[in-house]
Formats: C-alpha cells, structure tokens, sequence
C-alpha cells in the first residue's frame, strides 16, 4: 500500500507542491491529474525519491518508500533514450540497474520487443546485403517506437509499483491500442500503477481513484465513481426530429451547448429530468436520444481548474 | 556520504566503460595515439642520427691545404685525431689561395683547404672544399672540432701550462645556498634542478594537465548528454546521483589508464625498434636523463606518481561532474567547464611556478606548499618524484590531503547534485550552486529545477 502523506515542495517562496495527500490500498490505477505546471511530475519526483521534499513522506506497506529498494518501473514525461548507444545495449543497463539478471533481462527483452514490434530495431540482422549491420540507436528511431523502447525499459524489472507519466501521448491509434493492451495486462496482475495523463478519456478508461491538482493543490480526490455521483445524474442529452425548445422554456432548463439537432442540457436534478421527459412524451414528439448522464471526467477537470486558469 | 548514495555504481561503472571503450571516437584516439607513439622513437632516431651522424669509418678527406695564420706554430694534429682521421696528410701552405681553389676543383677533389685564424676575441677555423668531392660538411665539423682541440693543446704548451694546471683551471664551479647550524656544522645542500630536470617536469606536467582536462570533459559531457537527453530520470529510479557521477568518473579514470598503459607499451616497442633501425642500443629518454632522474625511477615513485595523477583525475573529473550537471543543454557544456579550465590552469601554473623556483633557488616552503596543494600536486608531485624532487613522505601527505579533497569533493557534489541533475533551463552559475549548498538557492533558479 502507498500512502502519500503532507508532501510539500517549495522552491524559495512559491509552494509548488502543497500538502499532497492520497493513498492507494489496492492494486489499481491511481490518476494525478491537473493543468501544465500543477505540480503534478514535482510529486512523482518526489515520490520516487529523485527530488528532496520539504515536507511530508512516502510511505511503501508503512515504511519509507525507496524506489532503489522497491522494484519501480518508470515511464518519463520526458522520454529520455541514449542517442548513440546500441538500444539492447540500453536495455541490459537498465536491466543490470534494476538488478535483473543478464540472461533472465535478456529472455524478458526479446518477450517485449516481440510484443511490441521493436524486434528488428532491437535485434538487427547481422548483415544487410551481406556487410555486417550497424547496432541500432535511439536516434535512428520514430518517436513511437522510442516510447515503446522507453515501456520495455520501464516494465523489464516486472516492477511491482508502475508510474506512467504521459504513457499514451504522440501514439498512433494502432499503438495507443497496444499500450492499453499491456495497460490492462499490468492491472490484471494486481499491480499498483500511477498513472498521469491529460487524456481525459484513457483516465476514465483505466483509473479507479483521481486526484486533481491545480497549482500544487489537490482540488478533488477520491474514487472516480464516488465523485461523479457527487455531482449526480443533471447532463442531458436530448436530440428530436422536431425544434423542442419550447419544452426547454418551459422547464427553465439551462442549455450548455447547442449541436444541429442535439441538446446539451443542464437539469436541476433527475425529477425535473423526468417532467421534462414525461412532457414531450405525452405530446408524440418525436424524440431520438434522451441521454442523462453523470458529468465527464473532461467536464469535473474543467469545472476544478479551467476558471482558475483562464485568471492566470 | 552514506552507502546508500552511491549503491549502483558498479553498474554505471561498468556501462560508461564498455560504451566508452565500444566508441568510435576513443578507438580511432587510442589508434592515433599508439602509431604516434609507435613511429616516433624511430623517427627520433632517424631525424637525430641525420643531425649527429655517426663518424666515419675513413673520412674522405685525403689532405688538408693548413694556412696556419696563429701564433701556434707546432700543433700536433694526429695526437688528438682518432683513427679515421689519422690518414689525413697536413700541407702548410702560404701560396696563392686561388690557385689552390682550382686544383681542389680540378684535381684533388677530396682535399680541403683549411685557414686558422685568430685575434684578440676569437680563433677562426675555416674550411673550403670542393663541390665535386666526397667530402661532407659533417666530416669538415667533426674534424674541426679535433682541429680546435689540438690548436688549444698547442696554446696551453706555448704558455707553459702543466696537465695539472688546466685540469685545476677547467674545474666546475658550483653556488648553492646553506643555513647556518649553530649546534652543527654549515649546512651546505644543493636543491635546485638542472634546465634539462625542468623540461622534463613541465613535459609530464603538461601531458597530466591534458590527460586531466581531456577525461575530466569526457565526464561532463557525458552528464550534459544524460540531461539532456532525459535519461537520467530513468536512472534516478534505480541509483542515486552521487552513485552516476561515482561511476562515470572511475570508468573515464581506468579508460585513460588504459590509454596511458598503451602509450607506455607503444613506446617501449618504439624505443626497441628505433634501436634496431639504428643499431643503437640506448633510447632517445636515456640519452637525455641525468644519472640524478635514472635513479629516482623506481617502482615505488612510479606507482606513487601514478596514484597522485590517478587521485587528481578524479578531483578533477568530479569537479566536472559537477560543472557538467549546472547545464542542461549541450551547447551549454563549454561553457558549464569554466570553472574546470581554470582550476586546472591555476593548478598548472602554481605547479610551473614551482618547478622554476626549483630550478633557480631549490626547495622552499613555495615547493612543498605546491607539491601538497591538492589542484597542483596533482600535475607537480608525479614529476618531481621522478627527478627526486619529492621525498616519499611529501608524497604520502600529498596523496592523503588529495584523497581528503577528493572526499570532500563528493560530500559537496552529493549535496547539490540532486538539485543539480533535474535542474532544466539557463546554466546555473557556481554561486547559485553554493547558495544551493547552503540550502538558499534562488528562487528564479530553482523553479527552473
């Protein structure tokens, strides 16, 4: 079990990380999430033990967390590869820092570039028109293709404890996919994972507990699904092969948005919900979507922080 | 410092050094390296036996045409001539000089016309030759030099001079310097160095400040490149900084040991084959060390001088990890080495400095200061070992005060390295890294961190 108690990171007389607190009792996946510069990769530096805290601790099973002691894999925000350096080569030192033994580093890097499709980047054949092939290097890589290297470097200690900074940005659709894949695959062995991300929608995906965090405070925190029933069931979706705003008057139901033949509504509670339903049905309207709905993950985050940062 | 921080070092020890040996750039420089010094004791010798070629078994010349215009009048040639030389028939002359011009152009090629003048200040020894004959100019200076010998043998006889006289007159003066004992006798010790003792000091101190300078900048740009490619927040998972920083400066130590090592070796098969090429038996170095230097290359100052260069390489190299980790770009890392460039030339010029004053007063307390000073015991001490200039004991403490230095160097490093190494944006400048020392780094700056 994580528990993050009080942490605090102050340079000179800004707080940029202020009294954070969360902790994760199951295996699952714990978001952090919050605007550019909310402080969120200052706290997973400190979690990990990279930044000196001013205050607060880590703790791993009620002990300090040390993520040389504790098997920890990471996937940076700013990946970061050797340019010059043969990938395997990377690899094995990533693996020998991990302490993961040569040979057992060396069946688990051959697992993953096959399951990634990196093999011919990490294993080139040994001759290309018959001269002897060059080791590949970091630079000679597309971006995607160096996050899937990043990944294998991240998963082949087969950390206990994952923390996935910004996992799934710059992907392609085919690739997004396959990291989910191993996403899913990683929670399903009841590992804990960290996971930040400004894809609302990956967040919603794979978490189970959030923290939002705008300028190095938590604003929310809790289980996903508890806080959305916070909010309740007052997104509306109405869309009608005929003009219904007469209805939408009626009731005084505010309208977010407006789409060609859609409404976004906004209802007090369900009961007004229901009137307004009841209504348009008693006059034969031809209603063909009525959707009410908890408030998105994109529309709490926005809610939590966009006010405040549109002030800055 | 505790155990803890430098945990993993062996597996960046053991990286840094294979990719560092794997590397294009350090096998063409250690290939360079060993066919220089491969080629250039036979190219020494082959340069140096072009300008003091051997004597000849017989010289060409056949006679020599003596104008003797000296007061000298009975100088015995052949006694002072070796015999190569002993079949050389001497003609005085006083004829027409032109004519005997021609007949060397015409006829007797291989005789030389020699004049012997003198006046109040010097003694002229002239020789004409014929442009057609055997004869070199070599020969002509060689045998110059036995006529010189011969011409002031005759001078001492005509001034009446014993053996015993010339050798009195001939002895070396000596000034050196003492302290007066009170309880003793006068205390009489000559310090100071020779002019060749010197050169030989300033040469190893320099190729120790280049060796220094060359893997202390292998190191911080090694740091810059992890910065700025990112990887170090990979490796901040499993080690801790101090352990990077520890690991990359023994890898780059033992990659210019090796350096060093074939550089030595090159120049022993270099020396041996310089040898057969000339059918010289001793080496260029031997011909130009004093019995003074021979004897003091021993075992024990060659591994002490190893071990203090060894001790100032680390110094160095980690005041570069540290001058590396205030950049965080590469086209910063020259500019990050400011404080290494001019440590390490203030640390040359104390240890220049100090060889001078060898040279011209001996030792003083200016010396010892710079033999045990820390940023110049490195480039002084190894040297000065080497011409016994430096007693074991000053070896010794200058291997403790630069193994203290070097530990007080990690503690400082280990201190701000951490902020150091996630610091992102414009190079922090030494001040901002003392103020981080002390806990009051600046605002603006660390927020860039």
């Amino acid at each position: 079990m994580l528990e993050v108690k009080n942490l605090t990171k102050q340079y000179g007389e800004k707080v940029v990380v202020d009294d954070l607190s969360f902790s994760i009792s199951e295996p699952g996946v714990y978001a952090l999430l919050g605007t550019n510069g909310a402080g969120k990769t200052t706290s997973i530096r400190m979690i990990l033990g990279m930044l000196a805290k001013n205050g607060g601790e880590v703790l791993w099973n009620g002990k300090p967390f040390s993520a040389a002691e504790l098997n920890v894999g990471y996937l940076a925000e700013e990946r970061g590869l050797y340019p010059k350096y043969s990938l395997l080569d990377q690899l094995l030192y990533f693996a020998s820092l991990k302490k993961v033994p040569k040979k057992v580093a060396m069946d688990r890097i051959k697992y993953w570039a096959e399951r990634l499709q990196v093999e011919e980047y990490i294993f080139p054949p040994k001759t290309v028109k018959g001269k002897a092939a060059k080791a590949n290097r970091a630079d000679q890589l597309s971006k995607g293709n160096q996050q899937k290297v990043q990944l294998m470097a991240a998963l082949i200690s087969e950390p206990e404890f994952l923390i996935l900074d910004e996992p799934l940005s710059g992907l392609d659709p085919v690739n997004t996919d396959l990291f989910k894949g191993i996403i899913r695959e990683e929670i399903a062995k009841n590992k804990y994972l960290i996971m930040s991300s400004h894809q609302m929608p990956t967040i919603e995906e794979f978490c189970t507990d959030i923290t939002i965090m705008n300028r190095g405070q938590a604003v929310l925190q809790g289980n996903l699904n508890d806080i959305k029933k916070s909010y309740g069931r007052v997104n509306l979706f109405v869309k009608s092969d005929s003009e219904i705003a007469s209805y939408i008057q009626k009731f005084g139901i505010q309208i977010v948005e407006k789409m060609p033949s859609e409404y976004h509504l906004k209802v007090t509670d369900e009961r007004q919900a229901r009137e307004f339903l009841a209504s348009m049905m008693q006059d034969n309207e031809p209603l063909v979507k009525f959707e009410l709905r908890e408030p998105s993950l994109h529309e709490i985050f926005v809610e939590k922080v966009g006010d405040d940062n549109e002030e800055r | 410092m505790k155990k803890d921080s430098v945990r993993g070092w062996k597996d960046v020890f053991t990286f840094t050094l294979t990719q560092t040996l794997k590397s294009k750039t350090y096998i063409v420089t250690l290939i360079i390296m060993i066919v220089s010094a491969m080629i250039s004791m036979p190219l020494m010798n082959i340069f140096m036996k072009g300008n003091t070629a051997e004597e000849p078994e017989k010289s060409a010349v056949e006679k020599v045409y003596f104008y003797n215009m000296t007061l000298c009048r009975n100088i015995d040639f052949e006694s002072e001539f070796p015999e190569s030389y002993r079949h050389i028939v001497f003609e005085d002359t006083v004829g027409d000089i032109k004519e005997l011009e021609t007949k060397l152009q015409e006829e007797e090629v291989n005789a030389v016309i020699l004049t012997l003048m003198e006046d109040e200040n010097y003694c002229y020894i002239q020789f004409m030759r014929s442009p057609d004959g055997d004869v070199t100019n070599y020969e002509l200076q060689l045998l110059g030099q036995y006529i010189q010998n011969a011409y002031t043998k005759a001078k001492v006889e005509l001034l009446g001079l014993t053996e015993e006289q010339i050798k009195f007159f001939d002895t070396s003066v000596v000034s050196s310097a003492g302290i007066v004992d009170t309880k003793s006798d006068l205390m009489i010790e000559d310090t100071s160095i020779s002019e060749g003792e010197y050169w030989f000091i300033y040469g190893m101190m320099f190729v120790v400040l280049m060796v220094c300078i060359l893997a202390s900048t292998t190191v911080a740009t090694s740091i810059v490149q992890e910065k700025s490619s990112k990887v170090i927040e990979y490796l901040l998972t499993s080690v801790r900084p101090l352990a990077i920083i520890v690991g990359k400066v023994f890898a780059m130590l033992v990659t210019v040991m090796i350096q060093l090592i074939a550089l030595v070796l090159a120049g022993f098969v270099s020396t041996k084959i310089g040898g057969l090429i000339t059918g010289d038996s001793t080496n260029v170095i031997t011909r130009y060390m004093t019995p003074e230097m021979l004897a003091s290359l021993n075992f024990g100052n060659i591994v002490l001088g190893l071990v203090t260069a060894g001790a100032g390489m680390v110094l160095y190299a980690t005041l570069a990890g540290l001058c590396g980790a205030t950049a965080s770009r590469m086209e910063d890392s020259s500019e990050s080495l400011t404080l290494l460039s001019m440590t390490s030339l203030v640390g040359f010029y104390i240890g220049f400095g100090a060889a001078s004053t060898l040279m011209t007063s001996g030792e003083n307390p200016f010396v010892t200061f710079a033999l045990i000073f820390p940023i110049s015991s490195a480039f002084l001490l190894p040297a000065a070992l080497l011409v016994g200039k430096a007693s074991t004991w000053i070896a010794l403490i200058a291997i403790v005060v630069l193994f203290l230095s070097i530990v007080l160097m990690f503690k400082f490093v280990a201190k701000v390295y951490e902020g150091l190494i996630l610091h992102n944006g414009a190079r922090l400048k030494m001040k901002d890294v003392f103020a981080m020392a002390k806990g009051t780094k600046s605002k603006k700056k660390e927020e860039n961190a």
